[in-house]
């Protein structure tokens, strides 16, 4: 009897014990596959890669949308559905054009290191450090770009659109429901986060394939956003910084152009968006299908010198698909060698746009000759024989915007471009099947592209655009 | 030494009990119906803790004490007997089989309870309903057994387990899955086809928040807690049962074109020329005349054998049992062989202590279809139907395979050379000690293990069509995962009777619950040789497919730690009361909520206790229960509330991002449960059953809600939502004629019946999400389809007509048109089963039946085999022959060429039915016959037949569904058995 009582009070306490020694740590586990924010900061080496999540998560290059909704490409009889609203303008807050979410998911990625590193994250050397910290406030400042540039009017030839709403302006991630800032406001941040990313970032090109922001590139993003802000002598400072930079050259080839899109190699090449995977080309030329979704239009085609000019050929093949009823496809996507087709990189800055910059605020600055140059300079590149074009006034502004839509077609700025300059959607080759409306006056209300519906479900301190 | 033993016994319980002046009682105890002694009977005085056991020859001996003049007889499966002892000193004992099949004792897993101390709501399967039923998985057995459990038949595939709600669904986003205990030790709801459902002595159905207090946090979905056999004291019984069975398809109730027909079908059709080019061919092809069901579908053979022991002594008891399963698949290629053992062994040191070992090994090893389900080409049941008649499984020349038919691989020879097996290793098990520390009070520890291992390999050859898809041709996949989970559970019981006015049942207990998941998985393409099958050999893997091997490992774990509570007070033998409360501490939420407390109160009055009841002579049992409390669920992702980065890949090299935003306040969803229930017996006990209403709101729901994009996270898990089940329960058992009463002859009839209606009554941000063809909707049962209403066929022009949003109608199609249709759910709402036996000098038939009631199913077959505008190059329905062909005509079927076959109510259907389950007739062989023997104690002969018919309106193979579609799925036999059960 005595034994059992020995027994059962060590059974009991045992028991009693095994449970007390649980408690709240015994019921902490950790997920196998993913990690918590501290473990992917924990070192430099962790918050290197974790910096490459936050240029996995920055917004892309949208190649086809900006240009199927203004007037350079229009989707063919073969369509199998894809951008048919944006074609028609009949977009809804149901499916928004514009890469809200997705731009946001970089920002709050980039938030995570900016607000670490200025917390005092002491890992790595100073230096690591400021890259890392300048990189990122690099990637906030692009990303609040292409939100605000879409949601919201652009200042350039209208100063007060800033005050206007833009975006809402998240500098943490929390969960919260904020209200628009105005437009002014975003691009104080941007600009605010350009100049400071210029003070910090000292390595040019860190991976060595032009996929990080550098000074260079902080610069051609600088010289960007200031032509979308009117600030246009920053806009030619800034271009003139990554054109005297020296580290990047025009193409003066068709072979050199054609390598550019299609082996995505070129002394061209600012900032580049990595593409391994995505057959992000097909719409424009699908092989396996042999279908054109998407092709340019007439428009488009009849701007250039076809005898010489080396980026048609370099841009465009003629079509094998007769049932597209196109004579043209682009070939800025067709796939990289030994990959699917169409996975190809996408550039987010180009030297050619450097010039266009340059030569557009100087041309607003009544700074004629200069801007001529610099245009210039870029149409002897790019055309057989050509010298100047001697254009001044309202003509140089048209011969600029009329080069731009030649050099920049399929790479996501068209739409933008005749946005931030006041103007029309004017569609000659259109296909009316598709869409009841060829013409898109500038003062309708789908310029400033709806929130989406998902957004203004879940936070009700956002305020609609007005005709959505 | 028998005698020695019951001696030791008797004087134990002596000392226990009061010591004072006692006599002697004997006598013999058997079951009339047989005419068989009965051994292991509990014999026990009233009042007292004294009792003893019938030994093999049902004979017992007890000492009485001075004051006590009442003996009860107790016996699993037999009708408890209370007799007044009077002057008598030798009372011989008639033991009736019960037929309401329910036992006087509850066991909820944790703690046993007598009936009148029960305030919640159960239901009881024994093992006699188990035993009977040939089929792989327990869970299938279940169906139109137990009022509130839906138990429908996922697949006809041997051993698919099957969908199991109780009460309906409480959950939207989370498991439906009723919590599965086994001998205490919490089991996956699956691979129940490792497991011999024979094994089982009795699975209790728990459903109200009363029944399933003391599993609390994970209880929302209901606890079937299944106890398995126990020993039992006496002489050792051995035990052989064979079964011998048949399988074959049931009959569809549609027909597919023959070969004259399909050929004719597309010459009228006209738009194909292909196979009918020419009128000789024509003839010639429709000779071929394949009927691809007959050369997929086959009889199929199970057989099973088991042996089992079961005895013991006092100290010491064992139930030890062996079985092997093998069952064929009606469907080509698919087989289930199991092999499993278990032993259960208890020892009473005859002192204070107790323990034991329950433990049960299985191993399975499946042959599975490489496709299952879906309008999949490489699904056999989908070529078994739009096969073209016209083409034949083999050369009729040569006698070789025909390779590809113009509906895709020809399957019969894809599935003689590709395999997909798994072979499933489990084991069920708990040791366990209890000490009386004092008389009233018992100390229990259980230490449980439910452990899985699978090992999956998928092989298609390099000669297949399938094979030959990958380059370069053939591959191998293989797979093995462990699934380990372990239960600690200490309690203390307390149990107190005061006079005999008040009876007090306590226990308090701690259980700690750890679940891994590990897995390891590889695969490779490129097979050489078909006699070899190396994964990432050198030798044999062709050198430009060395890269296209692959590797995946995963591993997660969830823990939970509980305290838990339950008193239960009867006051004399009236009035109960319980309550309850459990609190658990879980490693899937959030760390504000980690811990969550779930309670339940209930009160009992047992009215035929009461004098004034006592005297109504039609009266025999009589009580009400009422019950109110909560049950959680917590089948949420084990890492759902944490916040965290992920790890992925840019430009090639490594990233690491945000995923998930965590919400530190994630806990558990809620059930609130109102219960109401009558117990009854009237009329000398021929009519008794159970009536339950229930009221169960679900708060707190799992929902994803949006998250505004400016916190970079689309969604967020939080508790939000409300849904409402709500229904009735109805048990009737009626023993219409006794043994006793016509010469031998008996009859019973019971049945039960389950209303449960489901709704949604709050989503938070949205009234709906919708999906593909259901919907989920604020107002709204859960399963509701959603679907273009179809208008008919326009007599003038054959073409189909559908109301639009507004209900008129419209001449064309539109995705527009899709609404939410009302009382239009594939989740029944209405389900029951019934039950008549009648036996006769050893013969019994038994006749099980079950059905459901309103339930609607999209049947997505209709839409590949009545569509000749998309699928005319398929095997169609010969109900297109009912098409329109001419203006007049009035038919449901558009015309042929209407250039438009939509998804809408057209292929919605009415899938209530009631199916003949079981048919059994057996026969014990007569006493007489075996005595002679000397060896043969009980001899039981049995003819079942399962699945004899349906009675439906739904026009595919099987109105049983495993979703709101059926798309091809594996059709569930008819079995034919032939059982021989011997005891020894």
């Amino acid at each position: 009897m005595k034994t059992m009582k020995l027994l059962t009070s060590i059974v009991l306490s045992a028991s009693l014990l095994v449970l007390a020694g649980c408690g709240e740590k015994f019921l902490d586990v950790e997920p196998p596959t993913q990690i918590s924010q501290d473990v992917a900061f924990s070192t430099i080496d962790n918050m290197f890669i974790s910096l490459n999540g936050v240029y996995a998560a920055a917004p892309g290059v949208p190649i086809t949308t900006f240009d199927v909704m203004a007037d350079n490409a229009k989707i063919t009889p073969q369509t199998l559905g894809s951008l048919a609203q944006e074609y028609a303008w009949t977009f809804t807050a149901g499916g928004s054009p514009g890469n809200w979410g997705g731009a946001y998911s970089g920002i709050a990625n980039g938030n995570n290191i900016i607000n670490a590193i200025q917390d005092g994250y002491s890992e790595g050397t100073e230096d690591q450090r400021n890259q890392i910290l300048g990189e990122c406030l690099a990637l906030r400042a692009y990303a609040y770009h292409i939100l605000v540039r879409a949601f919201g009017p652009d200042p350039a030839l209208n100063p007060a659109a800033n005050d206007a709403l833009g975006v809402p302006v998240v500098r943490e991630t929390r969960i919260t429901t904020p209200a628009r800032n105005t437009v002014g406001e975003v691009y104080d941040l941007i600009f605010e986060d350009i100049e400071r990313a210029l003070t910090l970032v000292t390595q040019e090109d860190r991976s060595g394939i032009k996929i990080n922001f550098g000074p260079s590139a902080i610069a051609a993003l600088g010289a960007r956003v200031a032509l979308y802000a009117g600030r246009w002598d920053l806009a030619a400072a800034y271009a003139q910084q990554v054109i005297n930079s020296g580290r990047y050259s025009l193409e003066d080839s068709e072979a050199g152009l054609e390598a550019l899109f299609l082996e995505n190699e070129s002394s061209e090449i600012i900032w580049r968006r990595r593409n391994l995977t995505a057959g992000i080309g097909t719409p424009l030329f699908n092989p396996n299908l042999s279908i054109i979704e998407i092709a340019p239009t007439a428009d488009l085609i009849n701007l250039y010198d076809r005898g010489n000019d080396i980026r048609f050929n370099a841009y465009f093949n003629p079509s094998p698909f007769p049932g597209a009823q196109v004579d043209f496809y682009s070939a800025k996507y067709l796939g990289r060698p030994g990959l699917s087709p169409g996975v190809s990189d996408t550039y987010v800055f180009r030297l050619p746009e450097m010039y266009l910059i340059q030569a557009e605020a100087l041309a607003r600055l009544g700074q004629d000759a200069n801007a001529r140059t610099a245009l210039d300079q870029l149409r002897r590149s790019r055309i057989r024989g050509f010298s100047s074009g001697n254009e001044s006034g309202q003509a140089l502004l048209r011969a600029i915007e009329n080069e731009r839509r030649k050099e920049l077609c399929f790479e996501g700025h068209r739409w933008f471009d005749l946005k931030r300059n006041g103007q029309p959607v004017v569609r000659e080759d259109c296909n009316t099947a598709l869409t009841p409306r060829c013409r898109l006056e500038a003062d309708d209300f789908r310029f400033l592209l709806p929130i989406p519906q998902r957004e203004l479900q879940a936070n009700p301190n956002i305020v609609q655009n007005p005709g959505y | 030494m028998k005698k020695q033993l019951l001696m030791m016994l008797t004087l134990m319980l002596f000392v226990c009990g009061n010591a004072l002046a006692q006599r002697t009682v004997t006598g013999t105890v058997i079951d009339p119906d047989l005419n068989f002694p009965l051994p292991g009977v509990t014999v026990q005085v009233k009042g007292t803790q004294t009792g003893t056991i019938s030994d093999s020859e049902g004979k017992y001996s007890i000492e009485v004490p001075e004051g006590k003049n009442t003996l009860v007889f107790r016996y699993v499966g037999y009708e408890t007997k209370e007799e007044a002892i009077g002057s008598r000193t030798v009372i011989d004992v008639q033991l009736k089989e019960k037929v309401t099949e329910l036992t006087d004792v509850i066991v909820d897993g944790y703690v046993q309870k007598d009936r009148p101390k029960i305030t919640g709501s159960f239901a009881e399967v024994t093992s006699k309903t188990i035993e009977q039923v040939p089929i792989a998985s327990f869970d299938q057995i279940l169906q139109g057994q137990a009022p509130g459990l839906l138990a429908t038949a996922t697949s006809g595939r041997p051993g698919a387990p099957a969908r199991v709600r109780i009460r309906g669904s409480s959950s939207i986003n989370s498991s439906n899955e009723p919590l599965y205990i086994m001998d205490g030790v919490q089991i996956l709801a699956q691979d129940f086809a490792a497991l011999n459902p024979n094994d089982i002595e009795s699975v209790q159905v728990l459903k109200d928040a009363s029944a399933t207090a003391l599993y609390g946090s994970r209880a929302s979905n209901g606890v079937i807690v299944i106890r398995t056999k126990r020993g039992q004291a006496g002489t050792t019984r051995f035990g052989y049962r064979m079964q011998q069975g048949w399988q074959t398809k049931t009959q569809d109730r549609f027909d597919m074109m023959d070969a004259r027909e399909k050929l004719q079908f597309e010459m009228d059709l006209g738009d194909r020329t292909g196979a009918a080019a020419e009128p000789g061919v024509v003839d010639s092809l429709a000779a071929l005349n394949t009927n691809w069901r007959d050369e997929f579908f086959r009889t199929a053979r199970m057989q099973s054998h088991e042996v089992f022991a079961s005895g013991g002594d006092e100290k010491n008891r064992f139930y030890i049992s062996g079985q092997y399963f093998q069952q064929e698949g009606i469907q080509l290629g698919s087989q289930l062989d199991r092999f499993t053992g278990r032993i259960n062994f208890s020892h009473d040191n005859g002192k204070k202590l107790r323990l034991g070992i329950n433990a049960t090994g299985g191993f399975t090893e499946d042959q599975f279809l490489v496709v299952e389900r879906g309008a999949n080409l490489n699904n056999p049941v989908t070529q078994a139907y739009i096969a073209n008649p016209y083409e034949p499984v083999r050369n009729p020349e040569t006698g070789e395979f025909n390779q590809n038919l113009t509906t895709g691989p020809n399957l019969i020879r894809e599935l003689d050379m590709n395999d997909d097996t798994q072979k499933l290793f489990k084991v069920v098990g708990n040791v366990f000690l209890e000490y009386d520390i004092l008389d009233n009070l018992t100390f229990r520890t259980s230490w449980g293990i439910d452990y899985r291992r699978a090992s999956t390999a998928r092989y298609f050859s390099p000669e297949g069509y399938l094979g030959g898809l990958n380059n370069p041709a053939g591959s191998l996949a293989k797979s093995f995962s462990d699934h380990f989970q372990y239960v600690g559970t200490n309690t203390l019981t307390y149990r107190k009777n005061i006079g005999t006015d008040h009876q007090i049942t306590a226990i308090a207990g701690q259980e700690v619950i750890h679940r891994t998941f590990n897995n390891l998985s590889a695969s490779s393409v490129g097979i050489v040789n078909p006699d070899l099958r190396p994964l990432f050999s050198n030798t044999q893997v062709p050198t430009d497919a060395r890269d296209q091997v692959s590797v995946g490992s995963g591993f997660n774990e969830n823990r939970l730690v509980s305290y838990f509570t339950n008193v239960n007070y009867l006051f004399q033998a009236k009035y109960a009361i319980d309550a309850a409360v459990r609190v658990d501490g879980s490693s899937r939420f959030g760390s504000e909520n980690r811990f969550g407390a779930f309670y339940s109160i209930g009160g009992a009055w047992n009215i035929d206790q009461e004098d004034f009841i006592k005297g109504i002579s039609f009266i025999q049992d009589l009580k009400l229960r009422l019950s109110y409390g909560t049950q959680g669920n917590q089948e949420i992702g084990n890492y759902a509330w944490q916040p965290f980065y992920g790890a992925f890949a840019y430009a090639g090299d490594p990233a690491f991002g945000q995923i998930q935003p965590g919400n530190p306040n994630y806990r558990w969803e809620t059930n609130q449960v109102l219960n109401f229930g009558i117990d009854y017996a009237l009329l000398d006990g021929r009519v008794s059953g159970t009536i339950d209403v229930y009221n169960s709101r679900t708060i707190d729901l799992f929902i994803a809600t949006q998250l505004s994009s400016t916190t970079g996270f689309a969604n967020l898990d939080q508790n939000v939502g409300v849904m409402r089940n709500r229904g009735i329960e109805l048990a009737l058992n009626a023993e219409i004629v006794r043994p006793t009463e016509v010469g031998g002859f008996s009859w019973n009839i019971s049945g039960n019946f389950t209303y449960n209606q489901n709704r949604i009554l709050d989503l938070f941000q949205e009234e709906e999400f919708i999906l593909g063809t259901s919907i989920v909707k604020e107002g709204f049962p859960l399963g509701t389809q959603f679907s273009v209403r179809y208008a008919g066929v326009d007599p003038a022009t054959g073409r189909g007509m559908y109301y639009d949003e507004n209900g008129n109608v419209s001449m064309t199609f539109n995705d527009r048109y899709q609404v939410a249709l009302p009382n239009t759910t594939w989740d029944a709402p209405m389900f029951g089963g019934i039950t008549t036996s009648a036996s006769y000098k050893g013969f019994t038939l038994s006749v099980f039946g079950s059905y459901i009631m309103n339930s609607f199913t999209l049947n997505n077959n209709r839409f590949f085999m009545e569509n000749p505008v998309s699928f005319a190059n398929f095997n169609q329905s010969r109900r297109l022959f009912d098409a329109w062909q001419q203006p007049g005509d009035v038919t449901d079927v558009p015309r042929w060429r209407s250039a438009e076959n939509f998804f809408s109510t057209r292929f919605i259907e009415d899938a209530s039915f009631f199916r003949l389950r079981n048919v059994v007739l057996s026969y014990n062989l007569p006493r007489e016959w075996l005595e002679s023997t000397k060896v043969i104690q009980q001899a039981q002969l049995s003819l079942q037949a399962q699945n004899l018919f349906t009675l439906t309106r739904y026009t595919s193979f099987d109105p049983e569904a495993a979703s709101n579609l059926q798309v091809f799925d594996y059709p569930v036999p008819r079995v034919y058995t032939l059982g021989v059960d011997i005891t020894f």
